[in-house]
């Protein structure tokens, strides 16, 4: 079924026209983003359940105008026909001041005339479903957890479901979009002897409630791998042959060269990215592509945050770097295509050029032959976390497990967890086989640094490589 | 609009509520070198209210919540809709009972010389001083973001807690960048705090570039024997963080921590012994504030001492479900020095670690670690600086035997060691 679009938006769109009407009579580029996102979030544990609204929900509008120089912008979230002059007066008084400082200059955005609208789809809306029947899943979910295992010290299954509405207004352009994001994930807590660890799987996607179903039967190996954490052993740090889960290909992929090709940092000359274009920066095996339309996943959309449309960008192509991402005020200032990347974390917060759904292409190997071909190494799962560093290309990536590979063989052995640092083509170059399925996984949020989170998704078939592991 | 919030609640019988009223207008500057790449500015409210629901099921009394957003702009009829939508939810939730805040004695947060006055004037000077030291020729300050906030909360309960408080912030993130014979290299630094004296940015945009300079000097970290550690900078507050994690009666009652006050937390202390408390009036802090969410009063409390857990740190409502005292919900953490110096820590070769890329923490397992973007090492003749490698390590594994030290830093909403030094730990070379 269709995710219907936000009538609060539909109904102030005459508001926001006659807006930029207005302000386009004093500014050379007027556009108006409203958003209108709604959803909720159910967490049943253990020791209690949580309902509330889902943490980025948000209603409001930012404007942004070219003040004659470059760009300013004014957020907002209360609009009548009486307060249209306050919001005015509010732009004409508090954007395009910076005292005696110099600004960069940014010509005015050129645009095609555009109306379009996209809905997306979904199977099960979770808003008919009705909490009631999500809350009695959830809790056989979590009642099937906690019975696995007496090590469980607790299990808890979480769903949350997120309704986007978009609305973009310029001079030249009309664009509306409306979508439904889920996200499922089941956690497990294990303890034993004042030793403690955990584990989860997570789903999520473009989806409805049709989403708990692909984790719904997975507590048993949730609950499993938790209570086998408690036996992982220490391991020798060093330089290991491994074999990346698709969410850690995914976690590589994101903070080696994602945020190396968000071209906002271009601009500011701090990306290495920008000197290597054309040049090979990973195994001849490596295909990476970013962008909306490259999977369906909770980064896809018809236009982005700046009111462009989104693309498929080709960042590497056979190990060669061949384009980066970029939100439309760096495209301009650097001269290339925008590729509908252009984020907010809300209607309040500034664009910037970042990831939407981020993988490698597949190959050819298959995974069994990947793990035979492994003498004495592990094989990597289990996002916990990544951080970027597009100057020196310096990759950290941790994983909540690795398994004990020995001449060819699982040994059932675990090490947990697993940092994995190194320089970014070192490790792409290294890698020498690729499995031959993509599987995606958007369950968390991305950062610029250590703010401005977005949905993205990361993925990636399982790869071989070799990495230096703390 | 918070009126037409409570009569709805009234009328739709809710048993207990709390409304949450934030205002926020802020100004912002984004600067490439030392030119204004881009202005902004922000006008917004928002109310967040929470919706209880009271129940008995086999003789015990029950009280389901559900928290919902109300945007400024929605109609009586759409208010009405999301209040009866989350009652409907809250008689879903099976939480055991727990009362709400009671009206208190409420101690006001710090005067902040960004509550009065234009914001832009303010930001003019912000912008003076973080490049006032940008002056050599092989680096300075690549960008930076400038958030200035004026913040308004009020919360108002159903059992009578009406309190609110006018706070002002300011965000400072800055890259600095040095360029020596190798390539250019880059360190990222964020200043938070609600006041500041003069030269305190200065100060701290100087001591990024000059770690700048060292890092584009800096050598590949090479094979090392797990030494002498030395944490320090940001990562000293991630890393006590644990501790705070770790005494939280949420953490407790939901299975994630296993302590209980009067427990010797860090075991036989060979070195020294941890102290912790959490201050909500700390000055110059973001987060400092008479009150919690809840409308909690708070005052400072002492968590740790000499290594012995004296209380959980405990809002409301696991206080009472652990039959504890509430503390409320402070975010300023303070610990105490050590007994050695930091020139003492360096008596013997060690590697003192400046940045991480990024320094994890898990406050479930204690594990810790990260990526080592500036350290210096000191082989007992020489000290020099490296990048790359990483180190990584368990909390239970180290404190017994770790030192503090004498000399304190502070940083918005951390007052602690300026280092920590710790042996034991993984170092994997860059």
């Amino acid at each position: 079924m269709k995710v219907e679009y936000s009538g609060y938006l539909g109904k102030c769109k005459p508001l926001i026209r006659k807006l930029v009407e207005e302000l386009s009579k004093d500014y050379g580029y007027v556009s108006v983003l409203g958003t209108d996102t709604k959803g909720r979030s159910y967490r049943v544990s253990r020791t209690g359940t949580i309902i509330k609204d889902y943490d980025f929900g948000e209603r409001g509008f930012v404007v942004r105008i070219h003040n004659g120089i470059n760009y300013s912008e004014y957020s907002f979230n209360e609009i009548k026909e009486e307060n249209l002059g306050d919001i005015m007066a509010a732009v004409h008084s508090s954007l395009g001041r910076a005292g005696n400082l110099k600004r960069n200059i940014y010509d005015i955005i050129v645009e095609d005339e555009v109306a379009e609208n996209f809905q997306g789809e979904m199977e099960v809306n979770p808003e008919e479903l009705g909490q009631k029947a999500i809350l009695a899943d959830l809790t056989d979910i979590r009642d099937k957890g906690l019975a696995e295992s007496e090590l469980v010290v607790n299990f808890s299954a979480s769903y949350s479901s997120s309704h986007v509405s978009k609305l973009f207004l310029s001079g030249k352009k009309e664009l509306e979009q409306s979508y439904m994001l889920g996200e499922a994930r089941l956690l497990s807590l294990a303890a034993r002897n004042g030793k403690i660890k955990y584990y989860y799987k997570s789903a999520s996607g473009m989806k409805g409630y049709e989403v708990m179903d692909e984790i719904r039967d997975k507590y048993r190996e949730t609950v499993q791998e938790s209570v086998n954490l408690l036996d992982a052993k220490p391991f020798n740090p060093g330089e290991y042959d491994v074999i990346c889960a698709p969410d850690i290909t995914g976690l590589i992929a994101h903070e080696a060269f994602g945020h190396g090709v968000e071209m906002d940092m271009f601009v500011r000359e701090r990306s290495k990215g920008a000197d290597y274009l054309g040049k090979q920066v990973a195994s001849e095996l490596i295909t990476m592509h970013d962008g909306a339309t490259a999977a369906k996943q909770v980064s896809s959309y018809l236009f982005d945050d700046e009111g462009v449309m989104g693309t498929d960008t080709v960042i590497i192509e056979k190990g060669i770097l061949k384009a980066g991402i970029s939100d439309i005020l760096s495209a301009g200032k650097l001269g290339t295509n925008p590729t509908g990347n252009g984020k907010r974390e809300s209607y309040e917060r500034k664009a910037y050029a970042r990831m939407t759904n981020t993988c490698f292409e597949a190959g050819e190997s298959r995974v069994e032959d990947m793990i035979a071909s492994i003498k004495c190494g592990y094989l990597l799962e289990g996002m916990y976390s990544g951080m970027e560093d597009p100057k020196d290309w310096g990759i950290q990536c941790i994983a909540l497990l690795g398994r004990e590979i020995r001449d060819g063989k699982l040994t059932g052995e675990l090490i947990s967890p697993v940092v994995m640092t190194g320089f970014v083509p070192d490790l792409l170059k290294s890698i020498s086989m690729i499995s031959d399925k993509v599987e995606m996984e958007g369950a968390g949020y991305c950062g610029k640094g250590y703010k401005e989170f977005v949905k993205t998704s990361n993925g990636g078939p399982y790869i071989k490589a070799k990495v230096r592991l703390g | 609009m918070l009126g037409i919030i409570r009569k709805i609640l009234s009328e739709e019988k809710a048993d207990a509520y709390k409304i949450t009223e934030y205002r926020t207008e802020s100004r912002e500057l984004f600067l490439v070198k030392k030119n204004v790449d881009m202005d902004r500015a922000k006008n917004v409210r928002h109310f967040k209210v929470v919706v209880y629901k009271d129940f008995e099921e086999e003789g015990i009394l029950y009280r389901g919540s559900c928290n919902t957003d109300i945007h400024p702009t929605m109609t009586e009829e759409e208010i009405r809709k999301v209040v009866t939508d989350a009652l409907f939810a809250a008689g879903f939730v099976k939480n055991p009972f727990y009362h709400l805040a009671q009206p208190g004695e409420y101690m006001p947060p710090g005067k902040s010389r960004f509550a009065e006055g234009s914001l832009t004037v303010h930001m003019e000077s912000l912008v003076t001083e973080l490049y006032e030291n940008d002056i050599h020729e092989k680096g300075g300050i690549n960008s930076s973001e400038i958030f200035l906030n004026k913040h308004f909360r009020r919360i108002v309960n159903s059992l009578g807690v009406d309190v609110q408080e006018e706070t002002a912030d300011c965000m400072i993130e800055f890259i600095t960048v040095w360029k020596e014979e190798k390539e250019e290299t880059e360190l990222y630094k964020c200043l938070q705090f609600s006041d500041y004296s003069k030269g305190d940015v200065a100060r701290a945009a100087a001591k990024k570039q000059e770690e700048c300079q060292k890092k584009a000097k800096a050598e590949k970290l090479f094979a090392l024997d797990s030494g002498n550690i030395l944490l320090t900078g940001e990562a000293v507050q991630s890393f006590f963080e644990y501790y705070c994690a770790k005494s939280n009666a949420a953490a407790v009652y939901n299975g994630e921590s296993d302590w209980k006050p009067g427990d010797n937390i860090q075991g036989e202390i060979l070195g020294d012994a941890v102290n912790i408390s959490l201050d909500p009036g700390m000055s110059a802090s973001t987060r400092s504030s008479g009150f919690d969410e809840d409308g909690f009063p708070l005052r400072p409390v002492n968590i740790v001492e000499e290594g012995v857990l004296k209380r959980y740190a405990a809002d409301i409502r696991y206080a009472h479900y652990l039959k504890v005292e509430p503390t409320g919900v402070i975010k300023n953490i303070r610990v105490k020095g050590g007994t050695r110096s930091i020139e003492e820590m360096k008596r013997e070769p060690y590697l003192e670690i400046l940045t991480f890329s990024d320094f994890s923490m898990d406050a479930i397992t204690g594990d810790f670690g990260g990526e080592i973007r500036l350290a210096e090492y000191f082989d007992g003749k020489d000290t020099i600086p490296v990048t790359g490698g990483s180190v990584t390590g368990n909390i239970g594994r180290v404190h017994g035997h770790m030192y503090l030290s004498r000399e304190i830093q502070a940083e918005n909403d951390f007052e602690g060691p300026a280092a920590v030094s710790m042996k034991g730990i993984n170092v994997t070379s860059g």
